[in-house]
């Protein structure tokens, strides 16, 4: 969470050098919230356990949270004005740039030079975070897509989609600042 | 009156802004969330 809390207040920031205030921020309204927390809260559920789930009940599970944050994403983009509408558009590109990978592999490809790179080399990746990532190989498809970006002091590696999702976090920040000033 | 005004939309501007940050975050987690301690 310390990349995406830095990219909030980054956003916070470039929103109040822009002449944003908090004033009226009671009038930011968010559509559609439990389908997120419904996203999050079956992928959290499938990451209780301490061994792995069977395949086919993670599969399901994955599939059925990314596609309830598309369409929250999807929502919001289209019934946010300005700024925030633009914020959900750049988030729905990143969904958009990770669901690619996980679906072609099976969950996200980390890349093995990565972790070695902010010293996880040891970690098992198929046992991550709610059991949706997969090693990347010389079969992966679309490696370049997965999680092949070291952050060493952040201690995590990320992907492109994860950029663009940070991005998106940011902008909606400094938008809901502006849209509310 | 005008107090207690003042009151419900520090209230209502606190509500929402953690309803916003909140949904974010589940975002991130639930559609990024990289590998290791930095999810």
């Amino acid at each position: 969470m310390v990349l995406f809390a830095l990219a909030v207040l980054g956003g916070l920031a470039v929103g109040f050098l822009r002449g944003g205030r908090p004033r009226q921020l009671h009038l930011l309204h968010l559509r559609a919230v439990p389908l997120v927390w419904a996203a999050l809260a079956v992928q959290v559920g499938l990451g209780l356990g301490s061994s792995p789930p069977p395949e086919a009940l993670r599969d399901v599970v994955i599939v059925a949270s990314y596609a309830l944050v598309g369409l929250w994403l999807a929502l919001n983009a289209r019934c946010q004005p300005g700024g925030l509408g633009a914020a959900f558009a750049v988030l729905g590109l990143g969904w958009l740039l990770n669901v690619v990978p996980m679906a072609l592999n099976g969950g996200m490809p980390v890349s093995s030079s990565a972790l070695r790179a902010v010293g996880a080399g040891d970690e098992v990746v198929d046992e991550g975070n709610l059991w949706k990532h997969v090693p990347a190989t010389a079969e992966t498809d679309a490696a370049w897509l997965g999680d092949v970006l070291p952050v060493p002091p952040a201690g995590a590696v990320i992907s492109t989609g994860d950029i663009a999702l940070l991005l998106g976090a940011a902008v909606a920040a400094a938008a809901a600042l502006r849209e509310a000033a | 009156m005008t107090t207690t005004t003042h009151r419900s939309t520090r209230r209502a501007r606190v509500r929402s802004v953690l309803m916003a940050v909140g949904a974010l975050a589940s975002a991130w987690v639930a559609a990024g969330a990289p590998l290791v301690k930095g999810w």
